[in-house]
């Protein structure tokens, strides 16, 4: 196992009696895209600014490259931020902002002259030399400071919501043609966003934070297909969160009953930390639903089929998002479907009886339920 | 668009005749032939071209310009010191009081001011000279710098300049020099643009602290007006006003910017 880029060890900081991070450790190698993902206030970019140098950490180390940096300030770091409102120098123009940091180390003007140009070829900006940062668009500002941040070549890059204050189609083709350059270059990334969507776009892994801890590690398709909380179940995409009873346990399978009402037989997940008898959280994504409008045989091919009270169908457009009673309790259940459903639901569709069909194997056990 | 009435229309007339009016007689006289302020006799320039060919007049110009460019200069470097500090540092023991402390001076009646000071130069055998009513000018004219100053710094520690500079190399001193002080100019000057329009115009603390000899101009309006308003007078009174004008429009015109 190669020394890690970045390591973090059991970082904690608070802001006066407000703990902001609670023990956060992360690794990340070089050239990995990692998304830092959570609400506002949850300390991804605490985290950040501790990785910068900007923030002390209270208790906890820091090391780049194996080297320990927790107590060096921001410029002695091998690292570079693209800060999410830019902080672009407004008495410089372009190329001298882009060329700020090379002017520091001593570069003479020809060699960095060239690293600039091709900086800023890199984020297609040539020929903006010497414009005035008050003359470019939003997202030209947004281009020149990743050009500013990468000219000199930082083995790793920290981007605080980069992409926050474009709108949204600019975003989704900044979005891909960040990921491109990260590729080209083999940088590592780290990128804090609110954005769910934009994080499991872009990373490599994705660290979900709550309340100062990181929630779950891992790749996006793992994070969203194995959540291990409901918070991350509820913040990474859509999920119908369910309370379930864990009514008998085995080696291989576990077998829960829904809403105190429904049965199903499910694989017992690698991880689980309740026993038998136990009240869990368990998720269920909406586009792993699927609404018949008339009973299904019974199928041999493991499919569990429920009635219910059709609420609602809201049309999206690519899709079609429907709302379902098939508890007694009244809880709701969100599905998606991608197939036309508009003659199926005969104009008036509330009260209608239709039959969910699921899969016991696409039900993802939480937490323990707190009640 | 609303229209105002016609009561509030004369309201809002009448406080601005009593508010610069005065002002503008006094202007209008200092062009006037005759000696005394009752009647108008002509206009002339000839009460400012007295003025300027009196050395005594000259000599309290140049102690007043002298005193108020010292005094700005200092109360602009020492209020972005102050100013470096409270932008800088989130937090420290005792930043509210080290902010409020700072803006007192501002807030507390001159008399006292000059009191206090007269009694300090005194007591610490101080002989009262120019460069006590120069410290005695700081003391009021900081706040008036450090307001602007601060204000300016705090909202470039906003845009994270100088995070962004540290992040591309820059240690902090080179951080201060290439970008916040740059981009924090127009502020300080402006601030000190305001320190000396105030010090300028000052006369209750310097009547107290001014040494024997040491004669700025509105000590000598003052004196001179024993003798009775003087077409003299208002010519210098109108000079005063248009300059301490001009310092306030350049100060407003630069703190603007941005």
């Amino acid at each position: 196992m190669p020394e890690p880029l970045l390591r973090l060890e059991s970082i904690s900081k608070s802001f006066g009696s407000t703990p902001i991070l609670k023990g956060i450790s992360l690794e990340v190698q070089a050239g990995e895209f990692l998304t830092l993902l959570g609400p506002s206030g949850c300390g991804k970019t605490t985290t950040l600014r501790v990785i910068g140098g900007f923030e002390h950490p209270d208790d906890g180390r820091v090391f780049l490259a194996g080297a320990e940096v927790t107590d060096l300030p921001p410029y002695r770091r091998d690292v570079h931020t693209v800060f999410q409102n830019y902080a672009l120098f407004p008495h410089l123009n372009v190329a001298e902002n882009v060329a700020f940091g090379l002017v520091l180390r001593g570069m003479p003007k020809g060699a960095a002259d060239v690293r600039v140009r091709e900086a800023l070829a890199l984020v297609k900006l040539s020929g903006f030399e010497s414009r005035r940062i008050s003359q470019i668009s939003g997202g030209q500002q947004q281009r020149v400071a990743l050009a500013r941040a990468l000219v000199g070549r930082p083995s790793l890059l920290l981007l605080d919501e980069p992409l926050g204050a474009l709108d949204l189609k600019l975003r989704k083709a900044m979005q891909l043609e960040l990921k491109a350059i990260q590729r080209k270059l083999g940088l590592a990334f780290i990128y804090v966003t609110h954005d769910q969507e934009e994080a499991l776009t872009m990373s490599d892994r994705i660290a979900v934070f709550n309340h100062g801890v990181i929630e779950q590690l891992g790749a996006p398709k793992d994070i969203y297909e194995h959540p291990r909380s409901s918070f991350v179940a509820d913040f990474i995409g859509a999920a119908n969160i369910l309370d379930a009873k864990l009514t008998r346990l085995t080696d291989t399978e576990a077998v829960l009953l829904l809403e105190n009402e429904v049965e199903l037989r499910v694989p017992r997940p690698k991880t689980l930390d309740a026993a038998e008898g136990e009240t869990v959280r368990v998720a269920l994504r909406p586009e792993r639903i699927e609404v018949l409008f008339s009973q299904a045989s019974a199928s041999a091919s493991g499919l569990t089929h429920l009635p219910a009270l059709l609420r609602e169908a809201v049309y999206l457009g690519s899709a079609t998002q429907i709302f379902l009673e098939p508890f007694k309790t009244g809880k709701t259940l969100v599905a998606t479907t991608m197939d036309p459903v508009e003659k199926q639901l005969n104009g008036n569709a509330s009260g209608q009886r239709v039959w969910l069909e699921i899969r016991p194997s696409d039900i993802r056990i939480l937490e323990r339920s707190a009640a | 668009m609303r229209r105002a009435p016609g009561w509030l229309k004369a309201y809002c007339g009448g406080i601005y005749t009593f508010l610069y009016l005065p002002m503008g007689v006094m202007m209008a006289f200092s062009f006037n032939s005759a000696h005394r302020n009752v009647a108008w006799a002509g206009f002339t320039f000839r009460w400012y071209v007295k003025l300027f060919h009196d050395a005594q007049w000259a000599q309290a110009l140049g102690t007043s310009l002298e005193l108020a460019v010292s005094a700005a200069v200092i109360s602009a470097a020492l209020g972005l010191l102050a100013s470096y500090a409270m932008a800088r540092h989130s937090d420290f023991r005792g930043k509210r009081a080290y902010a409020s402390l700072l803006n007192v001076p501002m807030m507390m009646p001159e008399v006292i001011l000059g009191v206090g000071l007269l009694t300090f130069f005194v007591r610490a055998h101080l002989r009262l000279s120019f460069w006590t009513l120069v410290v005695s000018h700081v003391v009021f004219c900081l706040p008036y710098a450090t307001g602007t100053i601060r204000a300016r710094l705090m909202s470039l520690k906003q845009s994270s300049f100088e995070e962004a500079a540290m992040d591309l190399g820059a240690t902090e001193w080179q951080a201060f020099k290439r970008v916040t002080f740059p981009l924090a100019w127009p502020a300080i000057f402006s601030g000190a643009v305001l320190a000396f329009t105030v010090s300028f115009e000052d006369f209750v603390t310097t009547f107290f602290v001014a040494g024997i000899g040491t004669v700025t101009m509105p000590i000598k309006i003052y004196s001179m007006m024993k003798f009775g308003i003087t077409p003299e007078v208002n010519a210098l009174a109108t000079l005063l006003l248009l300059l301490t004008a001009a310092g306030l429009l350049a100060h407003y015109l630069l703190a603007g910017e941005r």
